[in-house]
């Protein structure tokens, strides 16, 4: 939920409700406080009148997660309901310190709650930093960008189409022959069962397969993906280029492209090869082009094309598991929570 | 760059570019998911065993921290004090008359609660949770309440009590507000205004070397008497000398009493003394012990009941001066023996008949047949025709001789007697306040009744055993202050002479007030104008004043044998609760 700009009309009143409730809150607390004498706690009137709303809050907070689910609960729109989800777990910090007696508690499962309680929050404090950041981090730094799901077979498919091109554009390696295209194509499908396509990868690879023992040297189209940007936008568009007749000289270039780009464009960073960085791809690259003919020039740069797009799907990667990654963390224990709030209030009520 | 092909069609199927894109990869979880999953199964699991863990470690996991020591037997059950769904305190949303009765009666199956005063408003009063807070770990004293327990009603003390005092019950006159043991914030001590007690005493002169105003022996003049005379050890009787004689000392040093000499602390078994009503419960040490004439003043204040040389008990002297005190000489040589033992310095009646003074502590018909008694045996001893009277040497009852010795007799006793209440009366009034009193008809066997207003009655001391009455004072921790820190009004100005008016000091309150406790009793710090460190000793309000009554809990009282545990004092509406020792 980003918070700010357009949204803020929405959130001001958000957070003026809190800061009153927040007030409001405190100052009884204060009151009795003094009429008491010492800190009141959790049994008596602020405190058990700030626990109850605090743990209707937290009620609350764990219906979003149905909520989202049954998409057909139109009450209220998903958005509002995050929302209110921000803005009332907040307003559950000031509300469970009353309950709290100010954090001076006792009893294991009391701490538990406790603990339990400030790591919801902080986790979901840091969710909600990080949703104000990343987003458009990934906007302005990964314009290729793809679901993130899908990253490992959509660089399967461009290291494949890529790989197509090499084979096309290049000269072969000494007695290549069927053998070797048949390896070629066990190679892909292996690739492609592990990202799950199972008998769609079959059915493609037979097809990529057949046409390739029909003409194998009639591979006519590389569909590759490139980067386009016009206008300030910028975007991966999926370009299907003609194949060219090998080019004398390109036998280094394609055991360069087998050795160090395809492992690359198939496995990313984790591949823990030198064109994860920037800087080091140039030089590559920049050793390939002097070392190719000028011919081979176009080919060289969607080599460094793609493996700029494999970068950017690294980058991806990264700030996807920082965007969601919170959530393996926020979302379990709050179920905890809940658990143990479902222990605690009987319990606190019994011998209170 | 080589002639391109011509492609044979145009640039792959619609089909071919759709399959770029897995369609179905949504049906599948994702890795990011299935752990997602795995971990709330993993929660799921982990709040339900902690929550078993719960049900059966209930204390550790519900309770807020330990009980205090004194309650650890029932730290495992709940149910002793706790009572389901019952807030155990007051200042909750549910608390009701009916909750605090269920409640307190948990805590009354083991302790008293007494009410505080007759005056108390009974929704003021809070449930026993209220002030007594347990659960803060095991070296808590339950019994030592904050102070704004007390504070909440005594700060605004008019406002917290009933408008119409029962019968009987008087309300204090002392309503301002009680908020803090400090000069500010604490009325003086209400105790200590006035003396109650009605014995003639002079502190002063008691607390001097030789019990006299007139200096050291060496100074006075040989043949000095009455006030002027210093004693000395050798004046007491061998056993009195051995108890009030320093180690060191001699028989012809000036008698130097102290404070130990009358007020005596410890046990009262120790002592041989019986513990008064009133110290019940106290901790040994922590009062003085009533004085007693027969331990504290008989060795030097014999009770003479009849004029000798020297003796001249009307009273004390216009000018301060008392009487001439003398132990009086024994009526014969056996008797001799007997008052230099000192049998005189005893209470036991026979014996000092024979010493020829009277008891202490009779009452005006014990008196009166003391006298009686006393002067009918030596007239038996100087006439002993007066067995025969009432014999008859004729057969018919009348006898021209007998009327004359019964009125002879009778006329003797009768001055003997007057004589004797009068000088009793002169030695008494020396000490006491003494009143005529009416004796009733036929004190004497066999005889007509006696003239009307002939008995001397003493009034009682009324010397408070305790001063305070609404708190309590334990000397044994002030053991190592000195007496005058607290009394100093007891102790003579060495440099002065004798008084000009009476040296009787006994209507002086002789404790320190409020001031002196404050001095240590206050927040720790120091004096803005010495720079010595002041403060630093408790000075909240159970230090000194306890809320609840005293005596065994009838729960207790009904299971142990009779006479195992003192009974509990009266507590009536016109006496305030006693306090116990501390």
């Amino acid at each position: 939920m980003i918070i700010g700009g357009t949204t803020w009309p929405k959130d001001r009143p958000w957070i003026a409700g809190i800061a009153l409730a927040t007030v409001l809150a405190s100052a009884c607390y204060a009151v009795e406080w003094s009429a008491d004498g010492r800190l009141p706690g959790g049994s008596s009137r602020t405190g058990f009148g700030a626990g109850v709303v605090a743990g209707a809050i937290i009620v609350f907070e764990l219906l979003l997660w149905p909520r989202k689910r049954v998409r057909s609960w139109r009450l209220g729109s998903a958005q509002s309901w995050l929302r209110a989800h921000v803005w009332l777990g907040l307003l559950a910090v000031p509300l469970v310190l009353l309950h709290s007696r100010l954090l001076f508690v006792g009893g294991l499962l009391n701490l538990a709650l406790l603990a339990l309680f400030f790591a919801v929050i902080a986790s979901g404090v840091w969710g909600l930093v990080l949703q104000q950041y990343l987003p458009r981090a990934i906007l302005e730094q990964v314009p290729a960008e793809t679901i993130y799901d899908q990253i490992e077979h959509v660089s399967r498919q461009q290291c494949r189409e890529t790989a197509k091109l090499v084979d096309a554009v290049c000269e072969a390696e000494p007695m290549r022959g069927h053998g070797d295209a048949a390896d070629d194509h066990a190679r892909d499908r292996a690739d492609d069962h592990a990202d799950g396509r199972g008998d769609a990868a079959d059915h493609d690879h037979d097809a990529d397969r057949d046409r390739h023992h029909d003409d194998v040297d009639d591979d006519e189209h590389a569909v590759v993906t490139g980067f386009r940007s016009m206008t300030g936008i910028q975007g991966r568009v999926v370009e299907t280029l003609a194949v060219y007749t090998a080019i004398p000289g390109t036998l280094p270039l394609r055991r360069r492209f087998f050795a160090d780009v395809r492992p690359y464009l198939l496995a990313g960073k984790a591949s823990g090869s030198p064109l994860a960085g920037a800087a080091a791809s140039a030089e590559f690259f920049a050793g390939l082009r002097a070392s190719s003919p000028a011919a081979a020039a176009d080919l060289i740069g969607r080599l460094e094309q793609s493996c700029d797009q494999r970068r950017q799907l690294d980058l991806q990667v990264r700030m996807h598991e920082w965007l969601h990654g919170w959530l393996l963390v926020h979302v379990p224990l709050s179920v905890a929570l809940g658990v143990l709030l479902a222990i605690h209030v009987p319990v606190a009520l019994w011998y209170w | 760059m080589p002639e391109p092909v011509t492609p044979r069609s145009g640039g792959g199927s619609s089909r071919e570019h759709a399959s770029r894109i897995d369609r179905t990869y949504f049906q599948r979880p994702s890795r990011f998911q299935r752990v997602r999953r795995g971990l709330l199964l993993a929660a799921v699991v982990a709040g339900a065993a902690w929550g078993a863990w719960a049900a059966f470690d209930g204390p550790r996991q519900i309770a807020t921290g330990p009980v205090a020591a004194v309650h650890a037997k029932w730290e495992s059950d709940c149910s002793a004090c706790h009572v389901p769904f019952a807030p155990i305190k007051d200042n909750t949303w549910f608390s009701t008359a009916a909750t605090r009765q269920v409640m307190d009666a948990k805590c009354e199956a083991c302790h008293r609660g007494e009410a505080h005063h007759p005056l108390q408003v009974a929704a003021a009063a809070g449930s026993c949770a209220s002030c007594h807070a347990d659960h803060r770990g095991r070296d808590a004293d339950l019994s030592r309440v904050a102070d704004r327990t007390c504070t909440a009603c005594h700060g605004d003390i008019a406002a917290h009590r009933l408008a119409d005092a029962p019968a009987g019950v008087t309300p204090s006159t002392v309503v301002a507000p009680i908020t803090r043991f400090d000069d500010d914030h604490h009325p003086p001590f209400a105790a200590l205004s006035a003396d109650p007690g009605r014995l003639k005493f002079s502190h002063g002169r008691h607390m001097r070397a030789g019990l006299s105003f007139a200096g050291a022996p060496d100074d006075a003049p040989a043949t000095a008497t009455g006030a002027a005379a210093a004693w000395t050890y050798a004046r007491l009787a061998p056993a009195d000398r051995g108890r009030y004689l320093p180690a060191g000392g001699h028989d012809h040093d000036p008698i130097q009493l102290s404070c130990a000499s009358c007020h005596e602390f410890g046990g009262a078994a120790a002592a041989g003394r019986t513990m008064p009503a009133e110290l019940a419960g106290a901790a040994p040490g922590a009062y003085a012990l009533p004085v007693d004439f027969g331990r504290h003043c008989a060795a030097c204040h014999a009770l003479p009941f009849e004029a000798t040389a020297g003796s001249a008990p009307t009273g004390p002297a216009a000018d301060g001066a008392d009487a001439a005190i003398t132990l009086l000489p024994p009526a014969n040589a056996d008797e001799e023996a007997a008052a230099a033992t000192g049998a005189a310095a005893t209470n036991n009646a026979a014996t000092a008949a024979a010493g020829r003074v009277v008891p202490h502590g009779l009452d005006a018909l014990a008196l009166a047949r003391f006298l009686e008694t006393t002067f009918l045996e030596d007239a038996l001893r100087s006439d002993p025709r007066l067995l025969d009277v009432g014999r008859a040497r004729r057969p018919l009852p009348t006898s021209a001789a007998a009327p004359a010795i019964e009125a002879s007799l009778r006329t003797l006793l009768e001055e003997r007697f007057d004589h004797a209440i009068a000088f009793t009366r002169g030695t008494c009034e020396k000490c006491h306040e003494v009143e005529s009193v009416s004796l009733p008809p036929g004190v004497l066997a066999a005889e007509p009744p006696r003239r009307a207003a002939l008995g001397i009655g003493v009034g009682p001391a009324r010397v408070p055993v305790k001063w305070f009455t609404k708190a309590f004072f334990n000397h044994q921790p002030h053991r190592g202050f000195d007496c005058r820190e607290c009394h100093a009004a007891a102790y003579p100005d060495a440099a002065a002479g004798p008084p000009a008016a009476s040296p009787i000091d006994s209507g002086i309150v002789m404790i320190a007030g409020r001031e002196s406790c404050t001095t240590c009793h206050a927040p720790a710090g120091h004096d803005p104008f010495t720079g010595k460190p002041v403060g630093g000793v408790r000075f909240d309000c159970v230090e000194c004043h306890q809320y609840h009554g005293l005596g065994a809990h009838p729960a207790i009282t009904a299971v142990l044998p009779a006479g195992t545990l003192p009974a509990a004092p009266a507590s009536s509406p016109a006496a305030p609760p006693t306090s116990i020792a501390r």
